[in-house]
């Protein structure tokens, strides 16, 4: 099992001839919550691919002082690094219990109790079909079984997208209580203020290329930055 | 009637196995695989093989048949089909033509073009039933056709539903790039489906092949009935492969004992068509999902 | 010109009868294939049924010939024209079914079509097939054979060439392409999917009429799954979404029993393995290879060949290098022209012929466009002295400086550093003020410009729609071919690495920035900025215009010129 922190090393990320990622440098800290923010393709979810091996590409991740470039992905959630990626994906077909069986393929024994724990909800619900549940729930079952593979660090890629506000702050309080037990949380987020809320550290992406990066709080107080990519949130 | 039906079920049991092959390759992997009668027929060439000029016992050849049509599945999915993955869904399919020509072609020029005897696995008289609803009448043969697609049908069921591979299978099947992202070794899973289909293809070789002898066609025609099979069971699910094999078998034995014989491939084309426009995702359809 | 060379073949190969009728088989299979790539290539649809449609035409014609003493062409018509409908009959459920539903249900045809006609035995000759199919000759059956084989490939092509350049080819490959998108952007894709099938199918249909001619013998067989199965063999190994690739597949799929029939080794395994190769490792067959090679070389060749040689102008020398320009007229007014990227002081030719005659006009070819040296390490700034030193050394002290596209920025540039030395400054479609953004991708694009006079020259028209005069652009395309490979890139960057925003405001003389309407590379919005830039700027918007006022409209320009001199 890996640990420490994360670092990016000038990694780019191509897509044919699309140069989705160009040279950022990133270091995540381990047991924090770290945020990536930016507009639609400015890089962040081939970032988050590139940290699980999700995409091939150049530059270098290494975790505490071990290398992982070449590791397929398999090895990589074996080692705890685990990413929950965008728009759910969980299996539309199969039951809320295979879903998280599923995700706990590189474990020996699958915990189911660990996803109980975080999400109460999914127990009363464990031999509906996945495909059936609220948008809301589908967003629970995509953690839960991110977790069931047991993470060091979990990759969230945007984990508030098409949600009610009230389910928002739900997701929010349980990213919280994930980190609070020792997980390295990565938060891939368009919606900023609630990525700010939850992050000790933040970066921002524009077309690529790192454009700022600091404490949340440090980054609201500039005018530029809170206007041009903040959306004008209020510090 | 009844025995015209139940060798009407026979027939659709083996279209039933075929279509199993084909809808697990078609789940996992995205490919239809139009190489599968050629590659069943080859595996029993070389069974047949073994068996009349080695003299290897035939059980003995039909577990080394088995082992050999895994190897060929993986191989062929490893190297002909997994470099073009995600780049062109029509190059895959070529590449499963290509197969089937040079199948096609070894297997005329090792062993020519004349039919080959090959040995029944079961003999022994017919089972006949008598009561109330007449006489019925059983044949071994048609007995080792059911026995095979239940057990199969059965291990298939607790296999997906109850083993943690079986899950990845068909989280795979599902959405591969999640399915990466769990830790499942997509490449494995991809190497057991064409493992287990081209197994498949092997199996309904063997036990045709006493029927309808060992030739480079004899796959053929099961394979298009296969396929006819799979679409009307919606292509996504093995127990669609399971009941439209058995459906179709029936339904073609009524259609050669009341019309003619010499229009079975017709007819074949006539339910795939009229099947896929009416509906669209086969009789017993309930997918959420289409790959594009 | 190819055409005519197959047309002549058979008249040297007179004597030799096999040959020709091998190339026959091959024009047959080409036929055939062409029309499956209209199917696959540009449609996109996979079909495996398609020597289905050859033995609908072959026994049509046959059939026709034999027992009705129709003329083969008519009959091989007549085939064709059956195969359409049943092209249409069988496309029509196909354009519910997509990917392998569709191989799949043509798999089913060819198998059904086979069985069908084998049924029909007191028609067909079933299994057995017809023998003997007779081809009434002037001459030589065989060159005549041949002849009508090339006749039908040449028609088909032609109609087919036409096809796929037409609205109806880029909406077979936009359906190809993603089908939902097509339907969004307004193509209906079961219209023109059944076209593609239909058409595709009549030309199977074609090749089925003529092969049984050729060979004089048919059976349901020889149009079973395996010649569906090397037809599209032909396809994939030839190139799918090209219109000569069918040749080169049917050449190989002809030639191939030659290198094999002493080795004994089966041909469905060779051409499988072929098959299967091309797949993997050139996606785009032959015909790729074959258009790339014609494009890398046989293009270098031409450019090479159309490259200006002879200097028109005078040379003056300046510490940048020789410097070669164009002086017309002899009024008072001195007026230096700048043209544009991949242009040269002939590009203002037709300009200078209605010059007025207030003005003196000195066209430059720009260091590394026409004939003036090359110029290292490229900014819009050099370029700028380069400018100056050049109206030093004419002796000239107060001048109008006209500058078109990359002209336009360099003229911006001479002007913030030099504006004393102007009468006025006039921007035709000038860079903006801020730089002209060029992405990598695009100067990739660019940097192939050099070994492609067409590619210049269209782009040249382009960029100057409502002017022909193709004398013109061939000139100017010769000068083009003469800009070194490193320069297109140097200068697309330089291009996008300027900014005069601030230095404009002290450019104290009139400044008339002229914008055509109709330009594809720069906005209105770019050019008001510009014009706002300059204390003295107007902009002029004209109407149906290009990129090129200076070509398109003249008179306007100078009329512009002309205004508060």
């Amino acid at each position: 099992m890996l640990s420490g922190d994360i670092y990016l090393k000038s990694l780019n990320v191509f897509y044919g001839p699309v140069h989705a990622v160009k040279g950022i440098d990133l270091s995540i800290e381990e047991g924090k919550v770290t945020t990536i923010l930016g507009a639609n393709g400015a890089g962040k979810s081939s970032t988050l691919k590139a940290i699980v091996g999700g995409v091939n590409y150049t530059g270098s991740i290494v975790v505490g002082t071990v290398p992982i470039d070449g590791m397929p992905v398999h090895k990589r959630v074996e080692n705890g690094i685990v990413l929950c990626p965008e728009g759910r994906g969980i299996f539309y077909t199969m039951t809320v219990k295979e879903n998280l069986l599923a995700g706990a393929y590189t474990r020996k024994h699958a915990k189911l109790e660990l996803a109980f724990e975080i999400f109460p909800v999914l127990k009363e619900r464990i031999n509906q079909i996945a495909g059936t549940l609220s948008g809301g729930e589908q967003q629970m079952l995509a953690i839960a079984r991110a977790i069931m593979a047991e993470p060091k660090y979990l990759l969230l890629d945007e984990p508030s997208l098409g949600l009610a506000p009230v389910v928002i702050e739900k997701i929010a309080e349980v990213i919280r209580e994930i980190n609070k037990r020792g997980i390295t949380i990565i938060l891939v987020e368009q919606n900023t203020t609630l990525a700010l809320s939850l992050a000790h550290k933040a970066y921002i992406l524009e077309n690529g290329r790192v454009a700022a990066e600091g404490k949340p709080d440090e980054l609201m107080k500039s005018d530029v930055i809170r206007q041009k990519y903040l959306g004008g949130v209020r510090a | 009637m009844i025995n015209q039906i139940l060798l009407g079920l026979s027939n659709g049991a083996m279209y039933s196995l075929v279509a199993i092959g084909l809808v697990m390759m078609y789940k996992v992997s995205g490919v239809m695989n139009f190489a599968y009668g050629n590659m069943g027929m080859f595996v029993t060439y070389l069974v047949w093989w073994l068996t009349s000029v080695i003299g290897i016992n035939l059980y003995i050849s039909i577990v080394l048949g088995i082992i050999f049509a895994a190897l060929m599945g993986i191989s062929v999915e490893r190297f002909g089909l997994r470099p073009i993955r995600h780049l062109s869904h029509g190059s895959m399919l070529i590449v499963t033509f290509g197969v089937l020509m040079i199948l096609e072609g070894l297997a005329v020029q090792i062993w020519g073009t004349e039919y080959k005897a090959f040995p029944e696995l079961i003999t022994g008289t017919p089972l006949v039933f008598k009561g109330d609803f007449g006489i019925i009448v059983l044949r071994r043969q048609d007995l080792l056709v059911f026995v095979t697609l239940t057990t199969i049908s059965i291990l298939l069921l607790l296999f997906t539903k109850y083993t943690k591979f079986g899950i990845a299978v068909r989280a795979v099947s599902e959405n591969e790039e999640v399915a990466g992202y769990m830790g499942i070794n997509v490449g494995t899973v991809l190497s057991f489906s064409w493992a287990f289909g081209v197994s498949m293809a092997a199996l309904v070789g063997f036990i045709s092949a006493p029927k309808v002898f060992v030739s480079p066609l004899m796959l053929l025609f099961y394979q298009i009935q296969g396929f006819t099979a799979a679409v009307l069971g919606g292509f996504e699910t093995f127990t669609g492969a399971v009941f439209g094999g058995l459906i179709l078998g029936v339904l073609e034995k009524l259609v050669e004992s009341y019309i003619s014989e010499g229009f079975k491939a017709s007819f074949s084309l006539a339910i795939i068509i009229v099947v896929l426009i009416l509906f669209p995702k086969g009789l017993f359809g309930k997918t959420l999902r289409r790959r594009v | 010109m190819i055409w005519i060379i197959l047309a002549t073949l058979p008249f040297i190969l007179i004597k030799n009868a096999f040959i020709i009728t091998i190339l026959s088989l091959v024009g047959v299979y080409a036929l055939a294939s062409l029309g499956l790539n209209i199917i696959m290539g540009y449609a996109g649809q996979i079909s495996i049924g398609h020597a289905a449609f050859m033995s609908i035409g072959a026994y049509t014609s046959t059939l026709l010939s034999m027992k009705y003493n129709v003329p083969v062409t008519i009959g091989v018509i007549a085939g064709g024209l059956l195969a359409f409908l049943f092209g249409l009959l069988i496309g029509f459920p196909a354009l519910r079914l997509s990917g392998f539903y569709l191989a799949i249900a043509t798999m089913g045809f060819v198998v059904a079509v086979e069985q069908f006609i084998g049924a029909l035995d007191h028609i067909t000759g079933g299994h057995a097939g017809l023998r003997g199919i007779k081809f009434p000759y002037l001459f030589n059956s065989d060159v005549e054979k041949y002849l009508l084989v090339l006749a039908f490939l040449f028609v088909s092509y032609v109609l087919a060439r036409r096809f796929v350049n037409s609205k109806t080819g880029r909406a077979w490959m936009a359906i190809r392409e993603n089908e939902t998108v097509a339907s969004v952007v307004g193509v209906n894709p079961a219209k023109y999917k059944l076209l593609a099938f239909a058409f595709g199918s009549m030309l199977a249909g074609f090749a089925g009429g003529l092969y049984a001619h050729v060979t004089g013998f048919i059976a349901p067989s020889v149009f079973g799954l395996g010649k569906s199965l090397d037809l599209l063999a032909i396809s994939v190994i030839g190139g799918m979404a090209s219109l000569d690739g069918p040749f080169y597949g049917a050449i190989v799929y002809e030639a191939l029993p030659f290198f094999f029939s002493r080795t004994n080794l089966s041909l469905s395994i060779v051409f499988g393995t072929i098959l299967i190769f091309v797949v993997l490792f050139m996606p785009l067959g032959i015909s790729f290879y074959i258009s790339r090679l014609r494009f890398n070389y046989l293009n270098a060749i031409i450019a090479f060949l159309k490259k200006a040689r002879k200097p028109y102008g005078r040379f003056i020398d300046t510490s940048f290098g020789k410097i070669h320009y164009i002086q017309h007229g002899n009024g008072r007014v001195p007026i230096i022209l700048l043209h544009g990227n991949f242009a040269s002081a002939r590009f203002f030719e037709p300009f200078l012929k209605m010059l007025p005659k207030e003005f003196t006009a000195y066209a430059m070819d720009l260091p590394n466009f026409g004939f003036s040296d090359r110029l290292t390490s490229v900014t819009i700034d050099k370029y700028a002295d380069v400018v100056n030193e050049f109206v030093d050394n004419l002796r000239l002290e107060r001048f109008v400086l006209l500058g078109h596209s990359l002209g336009g920025s360099i003229a911006m540039a001479y002007a913030v550093k030099y504006p004393q030395r102007l009468i006025k400054l006039v921007l035709v479609d000038p860079g903006p003020i801020d730089g002209l953004f060029v992405p990598d991708e695009g100067i990739k694009l660019l940097q192939k410009y050099k070994y492609n006079p067409d590619l210049i020259r269209k782009s040249l028209m382009f960029n100057a729609p409502t002017f022909d005069d193709e004398r013109l652009f061939e000139k100017v395309t010769s000068d083009a071919l003469r800009i070194p490979k490193r320069a297109i890139r140097e200068v697309a960057e330089a291009l996008r690495t300027y900014n005069y925003s601030a230095q404009a405001s002290n450019v104290n003389v009139p400044v008339d920035v002229i914008f055509g309407d109709k330009d594809i590379i720069l906005s209105l919005w770019q050019m008001e900025k510009t014009a706002a830039a300059f204390p003295k700027g107007r902009l002029h918007v004209l109407k149906d215009v290009g990129h090129s006022p200076i070509l398109e409209a003249p008179e306007r320009v100078f009329q512009i010129i002309l205004e508060n001199l």
